[in-house]
């Protein structure tokens, strides 16, 4: 396949039209690969390239009869009507306080990690890692009916401790103050045996010898943890992080609306239960498709433009990036 | 020590201070505390319901029950909602499982071959989707245009692949398999489906089971897309079941109103099993993962492995 020339030191680099014919040569042996990457190209297409499409609505005085071309354009009323919003401040404030909580939970993993791999007995290890992955394995709907039913005022363990210890019972589902601790840390028991995975795959890493050598000079084993497993770990902690700011405002629907009562409304309503509530929810209307469509846009840049900024950061203090 | 040969052997581990000992009493005795946190629920769970209402509601109960009975069992059972949930949830896993198999290991093994032309552009094409997504409204439109809502196709279809375990499955293929495997075929004047089928699927065993995983695992799991989508009772999966029972607080879904009443102790009686018996529902729907996970928590490392090659 390759000829002589391009092989000798002071070749010229192969031309346009020759670098266009080997790429044509290699397309048509390669065509049945093509085959197979297609049907995934089409899904994804379909399923998240047209939605990207609709989101034009939120630009448009959207009619359904007039189609999302021939609606008439409302410039950037929607985001202004949102705004202007007198629960705007509170979804904003709830969905970035939320965020913030969870993201502050994120150093947990970490340090579980850090504390198992220093176990020197493997069974123990074993038995730890086994018990601490299973709640990933709950699902959302089970973890969530969980913290119902054990938080639940006249029957839930937790109340029935508390009153056995002289206190007094706690509607913890009706407190508004309440329902970040209830989410945060719900997430923090199903989340935190899992996320340590990553990192003590890296950590077996760690070349026994540098650990020996380190105790020969002296170092204790908080030196160590300090000085050799925290910098080994460190490019993997940079990745991880990246993925969390970039979801800072994208608060899951899910567990805040399984959790959400009509009591703590006032401290769960996030962008996303929001959305939901003015379109398809019980009070929801078509009406307000456009402005749902800029809301959930929105949120969307939001979270691209934090991405894009944690990743420059990062590049400019450690070299680890996402792309 | 009279004996030589131990001390030999404690002369070339190092010696462990008090320092050590104090670091490490510290240590497992807070690891110990978290695991008993994380088993603890699942562990409450399993004897409430067992219990006997009564105990479970009025009495305490912590660690053990002192009562034992399968009455909350008896009752779900007998429970038809729950089974058809059960057997939906047990349709959609598998089919989706299929669907999302087929679009996700075709294209990492396609995108493995580093010769393929415009293969970062189709990199960058499924990377895209991480970042910016069109949203609850738009998806919507398009899923009633496409005419799936209130449809089973609405728990099966869809994207079927995530960037990241395209990802996973290409960077297994790039480094699990060496490239000479293929060389023998190529010579043969195999094409590059035949190569595939032939070579490359015999040897993905593991990355195929971690990603029937990772899909089973998700859909098993799912409600999101049935709640937003499918209005019909019959065609729920067992987890929007679930929120209805467990969260919504829906007894009437459970019955119990058309129960014979005898005197007031039932009726408490009843109301008292309603309680035991979302537990018991929640330890059936557990059960599948629970008893499967011993097998495949070692699937799921794996996989999670892999991805961090890529870092």
């Amino acid at each position: 396949m390759n000829t002589a020339s391009t092989l000798t030191p002071h070749a010229k680099q192969p031309s346009y039209s020759a670098r266009l014919r080997e790429t044509r040569k290699l397309m048509g042996r390669y065509w049945q690969l093509y085959l197979m990457v297609l049907p995934p190209i089409v899904t994804t297409f379909i399923w998240h390239y047209i939605p990207l499409y609709g989101v034009l609505i939120a630009f448009k005085d959207f009619d359904s009869n007039l189609g999302i071309l021939g609606s008439p354009w409302y410039g950037l009323n929607h985001f202004l009507w949102f705004i202007q919003r007198p629960s705007f401040y509170q979804i904003l404030l709830n969905t970035i306080r939320i965020s913030l909580y969870s993201f502050a939970t994120f150093p947990c993993s970490i340090i579980f990690a850090l504390m198992i791999n220093e176990l020197t007995s493997k069974k123990l290890k074993k038995t730890v890692q086994m018990i601490s992955y299973m709640p990933h394995f709950i699902s959302t709907v089970v973890v969530c009916a969980m913290v119902h039913m054990f938080f639940n005022a006249s029957t839930g363990i937790v109340n029935k401790a508390i009153v056995a210890l002289g206190g007094e019972a706690v509607e913890f589902l009706y407190r508004t103050d309440m329902f970040d601790h209830l989410y945060v840390w719900s997430g923090v028991w199903q989340g935190l045996g899992w996320g340590t995975i990553i990192y003590l795959a890296n950590l077996a890493n760690v070349s026994p010898d540098l650990i020996e050598a380190a105790r020969i000079d002296g170092a204790t084993r908080w030196d160590i943890i300090i000085h050799v497993n925290i910098p080994t770990i460190l490019p993997t902690i940079v990745i991880m992080l990246i993925l969390r700011v970039g979801g800072i405002l994208g608060v899951g629907f899910e567990k805040v609306f399984l959790l959400q009562t009509q009591r703590n409304i006032s401290a769960s309503r996030v962008i996303s239960t929001y959305v939901y509530e003015l379109t398809l929810g019980a009070g929801g209307s078509t009406i307000y498709w456009d402005t749902s469509a800029a809301i959930g846009l929105f949120n969307s840049l939001v979270n691209l433009v934090l991405i894009i900024l944690t990743n420059t950061l990062a590049r400019r203090l450690s070299e680890v990036t996402l792309w | 020590m009279t004996n030589t040969i131990p001390t030999k052997k404690l002369n070339h581990r190092i010696k462990r201070s008090r320092g050590d000992v104090v670091f490490d009493v510290i240590n497992i005795t807070i690891i110990l505390l978290i695991t008993l946190i994380m088993i603890y629920p699942m562990w409450y769970v399993l004897i409430v319901s067992f219990a006997s209402p009564e105990e479970a509601v009025r009495g305490n109960l912590y660690f053990w029950p002192k009562s034992f009975t399968l009455e909350a069992y008896g009752k779900v059972f007998a429970e038809k909602k729950i089974w058809i949930g059960y057997l939906n949830t047990i349709i959609y896993t598998l089919s989706h499982t299929v669907y999302s198999l087929v679009l996700t290991i075709l294209p990492a093994y396609a995108l493995s071959k580093k010769k393929l032309p415009g293969r970062v552009a189709i990199t960058w094409y499924f990377f895209a989707t991480m970042f910016i997504s069109g949203g609850l409204i738009p998806s919507y439109m398009l899923n009633k245009s496409l005419g799936l809502i209130n449809t089973r196709w609405i728990m099966i279809l869809g994207m079927g692949v995530g960037y990241s375990n395209l990802v996973i499955t290409r960077t297994y293929y790039q480094t699990s398999i060496p490239g000479e495997v293929y060389e023998s075929a190529y010579i043969d004047g195999a094409t590059e489906w035949q190569t595939f089928i032939r070579i490359a699927l015999p040897l993905s065993g593991a990355i195929v089971a971690v990603m029937a995983l990772y899909a089973a695992v998700g859909t098993w799991g799912s409600w999101y897309t049935a709640f937003i989508y499918i209005t019909d009772q019959k065609k729920w999966p067992l987890q929007l079941r679930l929120r209805q029972i467990l969260i919504l607080d829906s007894t009437q879904s459970l019955d119990v109103q058309n129960m014979t009443l005898e005197d007031q102790m039932e009726m408490q009686h009843q109301a008292f099993l309603v309680t035991t018996m979302k537990y018991a529902i929640i330890f059936i729907a557990c059960l599948p993962m629970l008893v499967l996970y011993p097998f495949v928590q070692k699937h799921f490392v794996k996989g999670v492995m892999i991805g961090s090659v890529k870092g």
